[in-house]
Formats: C-alpha cells, sequence, structure tokens
C-alpha cells in the first residue's frame, strides 16, 4: 500500500468518527441533563384574533406546572413547558404540532385551544402517537380523531341536557320558551338539545322564536313569548346579545325567569344587565364563586399570579396539565402509549370544572355548573350530572 | 288580540326612530338632491352624546340637548367642509354623493379609533317597569318616551317649515333654488340650517334608540340608516310627511313581520315592501314630480 492511500483511509477515518459523535450530540444521547425533565407541549393561539382564549390556557397552564414542581413534579422529574403559537390557523397550528413532536420530543401535548385547529392536530398526534388533550374544543369530531385525542371541556349538548334537567327538577318548570340566534350554530346546537330534553322530561315548549346575529330589537320576538306565558325562557345564547334582551323582555313586563349557557359567563353581563338578569340562571364549566377546595386553591393561585380572577378557559387549562400529570403517575412512565392509555382510564378525576372521567370517546363526564344571579353577583347553585 | 295590539305599539316606537332619522335624508335631500349617506353615522354621533352625558350624570332635557346640538354641529361641519366646496365648483352630483360615502366610512372609523369597536351598554336611565294598559298591553317608559318626543319633533318641524320666514326661504330654495336667490334668499345660509336640523333630529334618535334598545358601537348607524333612507324613498324622498309615513310603515312591517311571519324575513319582506310600493308609485307615496318638495 503506498503512503498516500493510507492517509486517505486515515482522513476518511476522521470524518466518520466526527461525523458519528456529531449525530450523537444533535440526537441527544449525550444530553443526560434533560432526561431529568419532562416536556409538555402547549400549543394555542397566543396571538391574533382568538389569542384570548390560547392566552388563557397557556396561562393556567403555567400555574399548574408551577405548582407540580414545587411539589417535586411528576416520577421525580421537573415538568418544562414548551410552548407554541398557532395564532388560531390552521397550517400554523400543523406547523407548531410537528415542531413540538419532532423537535422538543415533548411526551404529550396541551391544546390547540380552538375546535377547528384541535380538527388539524388530531390526525397528526394519532399518526405520531403522541396524547394531546384539548382544554376548550367543543365540537364533537374533534376526539373522533383516534385513541391519542381527548378533552376536558363538555360538549355543548351537554349542558342544554342539563338545563333542561335544572329547570325541570329544580325550578318545577312546566311550559318553557325558547328564544334563539338562528345564525349561530352554538345557540341552534343547544336550543335543539334542550327542546329535546324538556320534553323528555315531561316540560311543554310553548313558544321558540328566532332571531339573526347582529339584530338589535328583539320587541316582536319577547311579545310573542309573553304571549305564551312560559314559566321560563331558555336564551342560548352570548352575553352581547343577552343584555339587550333581557332589558327589553323586562321592559315589556316579561317576569320569568331566563336560563342560559356558557355565553352568558361574563361579568359584562351584570354590569350591562343589572336588575334584568336577576334570578337568572345558566350552566358553566366552573364558577369562582364554588367553595370547594380543588377551585378555592386553584383561585388563589391563579391570583396570586396574574392578579385577577381566573376565567373558564383558565380552569380549563389547568385541569388539562392536572390531568395529564395524574395519567403520567398513574402510568408510571414516559411511554406515551401507557401514558395514553392512562389518561383515557381516567376515572373521577377531581379537577376545578367538576370531578371527570372519559367516556369510551374520550369525552368527559363531570358536573355541569349552574349559576344563578343575586344581589348583582354571580353564585352557585348546584352542580348537576346529566 | 292583546298581543297584536302590543306588536302596534313595538312597531310604532321602532318606526318612529325610522321616521327621526328619515327626516334627515329627506330635508337634505329636498333641498340639495343630495343623498347625505353620512347621516345614519351622525344618528351614532348622537348615541354616543347620550351615552357620555348619561355617565356623567346629566338629566335627561341637558343629555337631550347636548345630544341635538353635537350632532348639529357635525352636520355644519361636514355641510362646510365636504359638500360645499364641491357645490361651489359645481362638481356633478355623483362627486357628493361618493364624498358622502367617504363621510360616512370617515365618522365610523374615528369612531372605532376613539370608542373601541366593542358594542357597550347604554346606561339605564328608566326602570324596567313597565306601565299595564287595558287589554294586556304594556308600554315601557322609553317606548312613550319615544313616541311621545317624536310626536313633539315632528310637530315642530312641520309647524316651522310652513310658518316661519325660514321655513318658507327652505320650500322656495327646494322648489327653485335660482329663483330663490334672486329673491334675495341666503341659499348656504338655508342648507347650512337643514343640515342642522336634520343632524339635530338624528341625533335625538340616536339617544331615544340607546334608551329603547341599549347597546351603542361605532357602526350600529349603517343599517338603520339604510332602512331610514329606504323609508324616505317609499314615503316619496324630499316630502317632510312622506318620510314620516315611511318610517312608521318600515318599523311596522318590520315588527309585525318578525312577530308573525319569522325574523329571517323580515328584511326580505320590508325591502320587497319598498320595490312593490316603488312599482305602483316610482316617485314614493307622497312624491309626485311637480309636487313642492319639503
Amino acid at each position: 500500500m503506498s503512503g498516500k492511500t493510507n492517509r486517505t483511509l486515515w482522513i476518511v477515518l476522521i470524518v466518520v468518527v466526527v461525523a458519528i459523535i456529531l449525530v450523537l450530540a444533535f440526537t441527544g444521547v449525550f444530553k443526560k441533563a434533560e432526561t431529568q425533565d419532562i416536556k409538555i407541549g402547549i400549543v394555542g393561539p397566543h396571538t391574533g384574533p382568538v389569542a384570548v382564549y390560547g392566552e388563557a390556557v397557556r396561562d393556567a397552564a403555567l400555574v399548574a406546572i408551577e405548582e407540580i414542581n414545587a411539589a417535586g413534579g411528576v416520577l421525580g422529574m421537573k415538568l418544562v413547558p414548551v410552548i407554541e403559537d398557532t395564532k388560531g390557523d390552521g397550517a400554523e397550528a400543523s406547523n407548531a404540532i410537528n415542531k413540538v413532536i419532532t423537535r422538543d420530543k415533548v411526551v404529550a401535548i396541551i391544546g390547540p385551544v380552538i375546535s377547528s385547529t384541535s380538527n388539524v392536530a388530531g390526525p397528526i398526534v394519532n399518526r405520531e402517537k403522541v396524547p394531546m388533550i384539548a382544554p376548550a374544543a367543543t365540537a364533537v369530531e374533534v376526539t373522533h380523531a383516534g385513541e391519542y385525542t381527548s378533552r376536558v371541556c363538555f360538549l355543548d349538548s351537554y349542558q342544554a341536557t342539563v338545563m333542561a334537567k335544572f329547570s325541570r327538577d329544580e325550578l318545577k318548570a312546566e311550559k318553557a320558551a325558547i328564544l334563539f340566534d338562528v345564525a349561530n350554530d352554538y345557540s341552534i346546537g343547544l336550543k335543539d338539545v334542550f327542546t329535546e330534553k324538556f320534553v323528555e322530561y315531561g316540560g311543554e315548549i310553548v313558544e321558540v322564536v328566532s332571531y339573526t346575529g347582529g339584530d338589535t330589537d328583539f320587541s316582536a320576538q319577547l311579545t310573542r313569548i309573553k304571549a305564551a306565558a312560559p314559566d321560563v325562557i331558555y336564551l342560548p345564547v352570548y352575553y352581547n346579545d343577552d343584555i339587550l334582551i333581557l332589558r327589553q323582555a323586562r321592559n315589556l313586563g316579561i317576569t320569568a325567569a331566563f336560563l342560559g349557557a356558557d355565553g352568558w359567563d361574563a361579568t359584562e353581563l351584570i354590569e350591562g344587565a343589572g336588575d334584568a338578569a336577576e334570578g337568572c340562571y345558566f350552566t358553566t364549566h366552573y364558577t369562582k364563586h364554588d367553595p370547594s377546595p380543588v377551585v378555592q386553591n386553584f383561585v388563589k393561585r391563579y391570583q396570586e399570579k396574574y392578579g385577577k380572577d381566573p376565567i373558564v378557559f383558565n380552569a380549563l387549562g389547568y385541569d388539562a396539565v392536572k390531568m395529564l400529570v395524574d395519567a403520567i403517575e398513574r402510568a408510571g412512565s414516559l411511554d406515551r402509549e401507557k401514558i395514553k392509555d392512562a389518561i383515557n382510564s381516567t376515572e373521577n378525576f377531581p379537577g376545578v370544572t367538576g370531578t371527570i372521567t372519559l367516556d369510551e370517546n374520550r369525552n368527559p363526564y363531570k358536573e355541569v355548573t349552574v349559576v344563578t344571579v343575586k344581589n348583582g353577583q354571580f353564585e352557585l347553585v348546584t352542580k348537576l350530572l346529566p | 288580540m292583546s298581543q297584536f295590539l302590543q306588536q302596534i305599539v313595538n312597531g310604532l316606537s321602532l318606526g318612529s326612530i325610522y321616521a327621526l332619522i328619515a327626516l334627515g335624508y329627506t330635508m337634505v335631500y329636498g333641498i340639495i338632491r343630495l343623498i347625505n349617506f353620512a347621516h345614519g353615522d351622525i344618528y351614532m354621533v348622537g348615541a354616543f352624546v347620550g351615552y357620555f352625558a348619561f355617565r356623567a350624570g346629566l338629566p335627561l332635557p341637558l343629555v337631550f340637548f347636548l345630544a341635538m346640538v353635537v350632532p348639529a354641529l357635525f352636520g355644519l361641519t361636514i355641510e362646510f367642509f365636504a359638500y360645499r366646496p364641491l357645490r361651489k365648483r359645481n362638481a356633478p352630483r355623483i362627486a357628493a354623493l361618493i364624498t358622502a360615502i367617504g363621510m360616512s366610512l370617515f365618522l365610523e372609523n374615528l369612531g372605532i379609533l376613539l370608542f373601541s369597536p366593542d358594542p357597550r351598554p347604554f346606561p339605564r336611565v328608566f326602570t324596567n317597569e313597565p306601565i299595564h294598559f287595558a287589554g294586556g298591553v304594556t308600554i315601557s317608559i322609553p317606548q312613550i318616551l319615544t313616541l311621545a318626543f317624536t310626536s313633539v319633533l315632528m310637530i315642530s318641524l312641520t309647524l316651522f317649515i310652513r310658518f316661519t320666514k325660514t321655513g318658507k326661504a327652505m320650500r322656495a330654495v327646494s322648489q327653485d333654488a335660482e329663483a330663490a336667490q334672486l329673491m334675495g334668499v341666503n341659499i348656504d345660509r338655508i342648507i347650512s340650517i337643514t343640515f342642522v336640523i336634520g343632524s339635530a333630529l338624528a341625533g335625538a334618535a340616536g339617544v331615544m334608540v340607546g334608551i329603547l334598545i341599549p347597546r351603542i358601537e361605532p357602526l350600529m348607524g349603517i343599517m338603520p340608516g339604510l332602512k331610514a333612507f329606504v323609508a324616505a324613498v317609499i314615503g316619496g324622498i324630499g316630502v317632510i310627511p312622506g318620510a314620516m309615513l315611511g318610517g312608521m310603515l318600515m318599523g311596522m312591517a318590520e315588527t309585525l313581520v318578525t312577530a308573525f311571519i319569522s325574523s329571517t324575513w323580515r328584511d326580505a319582506i320590508a325591502f320587497g315592501l319598498l320595490i312593490v310600493i316603488l312599482l305602483i308609485k316610482p316617485s314614493g307615496i307622497f312624491g309626485s314630480s311637480s309636487r313642492t318638495k319639503v
């Protein structure tokens, strides 16, 4: 062999060794320190038109992570959040999910917050086999993506069932009227389920009238409702329309209680409607007026960190992290398949938004909070299972 | 039956709002043949002035006074800076119309900039408790106020135009501006007064709608403005009693369609009515090509 071939061989050998070391370094074999951490993807809209929901989930998720780490972490390891923004957009959500899975190698994902981006994320996490808990996506098809997708919020239909039950059992209502927004799927869905269940429980629907989102004069519809003399009026709309309708209804001399859904859950309702909202009821995920220790602990911790009261999306984000941690502990390992199985077998998990048991479609079975307006304050009435 | 009477009351109070806005459209059109698209936004200005005045705790008459004076100043300013220069240069009518649309967009976006686009609830001025009448009809205090104040404004306007010297001058300008000028009528002054009166009425409508339908936002003038314009056309644009009748018809049609057919058909039927009336009488109910305008 000549000396030249020998030198070439040496160079090739060195290059190969350096390449192997580099590959190992980049794939993380040498990063021993990081095996002490559990990475969780917090993916949601932190900028853009629906940023308020994404931020709420993220902020509360961070409270939960801090709380868990302060108490010694999970399986002796620290939780590390990996935060990615979806901007509320499908393509961005897909990028964000791929990024946290392939680059950050997260153990599980909390998010994406809204239904449309959750539908994009579902097929990806099921292909990559990374468990995902949707905190606030209410569209029914979100969990249809596969076993690796579950959620902590209840479906829209669920709260209408509870309201129908509550109005029959607790309010002893015989006759109900409904006013809904014909241009809003949320409103239509709740109306349909309420109608079905209220009749099933032995009540009578005496009048159903509609309006179109953006309308401001409801006197014609309300006059019809008044003529039907119902005991209660179901009003599954958002709080802005709600304020107008309540005030116009009282002006027309309607004294019956109005019943609503989680779209009512905003302090602006009380500021805007004032007396007109007194004695009305609505269903929601949680209320900070709930005296239970789980809720009060969460409210206190959130206030300490951010100096304001937590809203519903905060509570859902917090529960999503807590439920995931509970599952990791029960799985006893960071194996994603075992974590997935543990999440899907969640039973009687004490969350802020209720005691959660996941059903076979990975949707939560939990109590719905019923809130009333009394002396210009929201007040917890009861927590009901459908 | 009592429900029907109640719906009539609802329709009248909604209609009186449309009528007040329609008056401004019709007066300006009668004098300078301009469809002042910014008029609906003047109504929004009135609502916001009323909102801040109530929030400041001012008494009701003062609130109405301010909510009429401030929009009147807006009307005066818009006429002076936007429409008058065009008129002086004998610009085509389409240029004035486009300027009016521009003014409308300007006011809407100014409102969004100053007040944010979020709707806000109007302060509660009266108790929620309505007054009950025989036959199960109830009239709320806002409805009574709206109907009464609208009637007062309309009667005063009619008397003003019929019996005062300025009113006579307005009628003269609307009939033949050049001839009126030759007779010594100061046309610019009359046009300014027309804008002031029309805008003040829209401002009053803005406060009343805030009390009646307690939610205000910078874009609130668009739909009522459009509907009031339609009302003015139904009644015969340029004719004052026509605007009143047109507004009432519009409010009544909307309420009755919503009450007895469906809210989704409301606008379709209300605007269908416009087409039918214009097919039968192209110049509107009270309009005729030879009749004296205003």
